[in-house]
């Protein structure tokens, strides 16, 4: 430093502060200039040393890119079964300086694939280009006599290239669709956001369900060719490789033989049953119904088969279970019960009586057992369903507490379930109401209310969540879909915790006197929910019947069978098992089919009895290999 | 308020440099997009460059060193401007860069460039600089150079976050920072460039692999470059003609209008217009860095040598990158490439030279 000061004398005078900045300056403008020079001397490297090479390159521009799809990652059951998984298809390229409909290489493509001159001129006009490489596809999914023959005729074919492409492929079509979900083409808005990076036009990416919430894990990493091409179009050499990085396998929390019992169920009848595991939040089984098979989706769907789908009433792609929003119905008591007991507006000992009917201002409330369930405390009101025992809690509790317990329970907002488009449902406030209509609040709303109609509606997994709630003392947790995330070589990325979202606040002697209420409801002589029973195993439910319209009109009290479709009930049964020590909570809806006691409960029983038999089947199963692995 | 002084030391040179290059990057524009993407992207760019030449002229009547003293909330302004599109920005090809006003919109990025300039320059004004600095002194400099680019880093935008640091970096330069400093200094980042590459995205990554190793990945960054050769290359001594280059034309050069937009213009030149394009641009450093010498004081200097780089560091970069000796990491080259607020943020740059040049031998 001392030296570049006495050095500094030369410089011409400056007013500057720091004596050697003149020198800096200097210094600078030298370096930039070397380093414009090696810009310049790579310049002159490429323009004038490789020039020519490269102006022959472009003249032909012979390198094309041809990608390597990767293998996107297995979807499998929490036992490691295989859901999803991929098989090869082939499909024929043709290079767009042959697209000529009368060329010889035309007539030649089109007698082995059958195409007609109109149909290539489709092809070429219409057909799915990639501006990289430089090509037009023809075929996809071409059979094996078809890709033999190309692949024979290949040197009298300059241009057509064959390419293979793993596709997706459903090992059981349709199970779970709702939950896996399927593939399509990637959108223009999709391609923008970050999970769909990387991806080309026409990729097919997740679409819904796992598919679409682990697309990031699943698509793997594209690899890719650069090959030299001759005038024609026909692969020269490669001149380099890289390959596709194949997706990361998704374990997901379904049981496989669950789900298939439970949409053995579902068959031919409209609705959606969950399971989960109270203690963790992880579903064991998740069927909407009507489904549908995904694989129609893996090749780009038909017009005609995604018409039926589009066009059907029953709406196949909604997800009951998650986006289905249904009034509870008497599901619901367990809420206003419950903030009955913690309020301490009730005590498991208060008693109401109930005639059939009650009345507030110059309205009648029914109760579904027209001549009246006599004195009944809450367990009773609870196992047989009495209304008007819920009238006269809710009226004292009012509109606003029964929606805070709701809200408790994980009502009125997501599970937040990793599953897109998932609906929150409704639970009306006064408050709510205000805002919503401009009229207040009636009173008589409250009643309707306190039994699940009013305005009401919750969707299946609610259902669930908020009755693991009940069993697991009181944690409202985040339902799981997925156990674990693994790369295809076995390294675990990602592994499951279970979630709590919310506690519920409320004692767990409180809880205790509903547990036992909704297994009288199943146990009990005068239990709604009988027909949930299994043998062998103590069941916690409710049983829920949602008038589709108003029961004030006796005409429309008429057996399900002599009721038009549309107005029929929608029934509902939500329960646990075991009741001592629930391990499996399950939501049952079925759409307009009668009474909750009368078509859910069944159902629900039926998939608790598969359960229990899946139970025992998995005991000696893991004995037998624990004692293989210690007799090595 | 007007000195007839100033428009006898107008720097006329100066502006005739920025015209000049102003003039070839439209033409080079309206020839790389005409075919393809259509008038509207020349017609825009010629409007923007209008408006950033208007803006030049305004700013002449204003003495720099109003900037330097309004040069804090300037600064905490810009990043505020840096922190919305990361809250409630759209999500424009991946990243969060964009601030959209009505038909309007803007990359605050580019406004953060020189006003960091702008503010480190305020920063060493105030500073006696008579002794070689310390650490301590430079702890201020060194997070008002951080913030930008770590907020720039996170939209993401790998290029500016760059090139921010290497403007900075650039006036220290002109510092005298003691030796145990500078050597801490350069160990430091050595030692944290492992987790700086933690913090990079997935395609950041790839693009720098790509550039160690141009193989790496055919599909995406490498396939760009490969292309960008053969184009600068196929120009050969004279070129192909204006308007007449087919790697552009036919669609095998990428983003031939914004980050490659120098290859087309090599395509259709040649070595010849290439050179003659250098030499513009160091030109400009040149006599940009003359200004900074000459300047009357030390804020002037360090000023002009933050927008020296400015100039500078996109052009060697961008250069570099279609030519295939740096990784492409996304920066334009100023004027020659497509951008509104990139043109402006420039012509900003080099209106604030005329600026000094012609306040040089002015007495407050």
């Amino acid at each position: 430093m001392e030296i570049q000061k006495v050095k500094r004398g030369f410089t011409p005078v400056s007013l500057h502060e720091t004596p050697d900045l003149d020198r800096r300056f200097i210094i600078f403008a030298l370096a930039a200039t070397v380093v414009v020079g090696v810009l310049t001397l790579r310049l002159w490297y490429l323009q004038l040393y490789k020039g020519d090479e490269y102006h022959n390159l472009s003249i032909h521009n012979r390198i094309r890119l041809r990608h390597l799809m990767p293998m996107r990652g297995l979807i499998l059951d929490r036992k490691g079964r295989v859901l999803v998984s991929n098989r090869p298809s082939f499909s024929v390229y043709m290079d767009m300086d042959q697209a000529d409909v009368d060329g010889r290489v035309a007539q030649r493509l089109g007698a082995i694939l059958g195409f007609s001159k109109d149909e290539f001129s489709t092809v070429f006009r219409q057909g799915k280009k990639d501006v990289f490489t430089n090509r037009v596809l023809v075929k996809s999914n071409i059979s094996w006599a078809e890709l033999s023959r190309v692949e024979t005729l290949k040197y009298e074919l300059p241009g057509v290239t064959i390419q293979a492409e793993p596709k997706r492929h459903y090992v059981y079509p349709g199970l779970a669709c709702h939950l896996v979900g399927y593939l399509g083409e990637v959108s223009n808005t999709e391609l923008e956001r970050k999970e769909f990076t990387g991806a080309l036009v026409g990729e097919y990416v997740g679409k819904s369900g796992i598919e679409r919430a682990k697309q990031q894990f699943l698509r793997g990493l594209k690899g890719g060719r650069h090959v030299e091409v001759d005038a024609a179009g026909r692969e020269i050499k490669t001149l380099n490789r890289v390959d596709a990085l194949p997706g990361d396998n998704v374990y997901l929390t379904l049981d496989m033989e669950l789900q298939s019992v439970v949409e053995a169920e579902l068959r031919d009848k409209v609705g959606a049953i969950v399971a989960m595991d109270p203690r963790t939040g992880e579903i064991l089984a998740l069927a909407s119904s009507p489904g549908y098979d995904q694989n129609l989706f893996v090749e780009g769907i038909s017009l005609e088969a995604w018409k039926d789908i589009r066009d059907n009433p029953l709406n196949p792609l909604q997800n009951r279970a998650t986006q289905g929003q249904y009034p509870p119905g008497s599901t619901f008591k367990i809420v206003t019960a419950l903030a009955g007991l913690a309020e301490g507006v009730v005590t498991p000992e208060t008693a109401f009586d109930c005639h059939g009917a009650y009345s507030l201002g110059n309205r009648i409330y029914h109760c579904w057992k027209s001549w009246g369930h006599g004195r009944v405390d809450i367990t009773r009101a609870i196992a047989e369903s009495c209304d008007v025992y819920f009238y006269q809690l809710g009226q004292r509790l009012g509109v606003d507490v029964i929606a805070r317990y709701a809200a408790k329970l994980g009502f009125s907002e997501s599970t937040g379930i990793i599953l897109e488009s998932e609906r929150a449902g409704l639970i009306p406030t006064s408050a709510w109401k205000l805002r919503r209509f401009r009229v207040p609040w009636q009173k008589g709303e409250t009643l309707s209310m306190a039994i699940g109609q009013s305005f009401n509606l919750v969707t299946p997994l609610q259902c669930a969540v908020a009755f693991s709630a009940l069993a697991n003392g009181g944690h409202v947790m985040v339902p799981a879909a997925v156990r674990r995330v693994e790369t295809s070589d076995g390294s675990l990325i990602q592994s499951f915790t279970p979630k709590v979202r919310k506690e519920t606040g409320v004692a767990p002697e409180q809880l205790n006197v509903l547990v036992e209420a909704l297994r009288q409801a199943v146990e009990g002589s005068a239990g709604t929910g009988r027909k949930a029973a299994v043998e062998g195993l103590s069941v916690a439910g409710k049983t829920g019947t949602v008038q589709v319209v108003s029961l004030r009109d006796p005409k429309n009290r008429k057996d399900v069978e002599e009721t038009p479709y549309k107005f029929r009930d929608h029934a509902w049964f939500v329960c646990f098992a075991p009741a001592e020590k629930p391990r499996i909570a399950l939501a049952v809806l079925i759409e307009h089919a009668g009474h909750g006691g009368s078509v859910a409960a069944p159902v629900a029983g039926n998939v608790l009895k598969a359960w229990v038999a899946l139970q025992n089947a998995e005991q000696p199963e893991l004995e037998v290999s624990q004692g293989l692995e210690s007799g090595r | 308020m007007f000195d007839r002084r100033l428009v006898k030391h107008f720097d006329w040179f100066l502006l005739c440099l920025i015209l000049m290059i102003c003039g070839v990057g439209l033409a080079n524009l309206y020839s790389a997009t005409v075919r393809t993407e259509g008038q509207l992207v020349f017609y825009r760019q010629s409007l923007w460059v209008c408006i950033g030449l208007g803006l030049v002229l305004v700013s002449l009547f204003f003495n720099y060193h109003l900037l330097e003293r309004v040069a804090v909330p300037l600064y905490v302004f810009t990043l505020i401007l840096l922190v919305l599109p990361l809250v409630l920005g759209p999500v424009v090809g991946g990243s969060k860069r964009w601030i959209i006003l009505g038909p309007l919109s803007f990359q605050p990025s580019e406004l953060a460039k020189p006003v960091m300039v702008v503010m480190m320059a305020r920063i060493f004004y105030r500073k006696n600089l008579n002794r070689s600095l310390g650490l301590r002194d430079l702890l201020l400099p060194f997070l008002v150079m951080a913030l930008p680019a770590v907020l720039i880093l996170k939209e993401p935008d790998l290029g500016t976050a760059i090139l921010c640091v290497l403007i900075g970096l650039s006036i220290l330069l002109f510092i005298r920072v003691r030796w145990q400093v500078t050597a801490a200094s350069i160990s430091g980042v050595i030692l944290s460039l492992p987790f700086l590459w933690k913090v990079l995205k997935d395609y950041q990554k790839k693009r720098i692999l790509t550039f160690f190793n141009p193989e790496w990945d055919p599909l995406g960054a490498g396939y760009h470059v490969t292309q960008s050769k053969i184009a600068v290359g196929s120009g050969r001594l004279a070129g192909k003609g204006y308007l007449s280059s087919t790697q552009s034309h036919l669609n095998f050069l990428p983003e031939h209008h914004t980050d490659f937009a120098f290859s087309v213009l090599a395509e259709e030149w040649g070595f010849v217009g290439s050179i003659i394009v250098m030499a513009l641009f160091l030109t400009l450093v040149l006599w940009g860095l003359n200004i900074g010498r000459r300047s009357k004081d030390l804020y002037g200097s360090l000023l002009a040598v933050g927008l020296v780089a400015m100039l500078f560091w996109p052009l060697v970069i961008n250069v570099g990158m279609v030519t295939g000796i740096l990784p492409v990491v996304g920066i334009p080259l100023p004027l020659i490439s497509y951008g509104g607020s990139n043109a402006l943020s420039t012509l900003f740059a080099a209106g604030l030279l005329m600026n000094i040049s012609m306040r040089r031998f002015m007495f407050k």
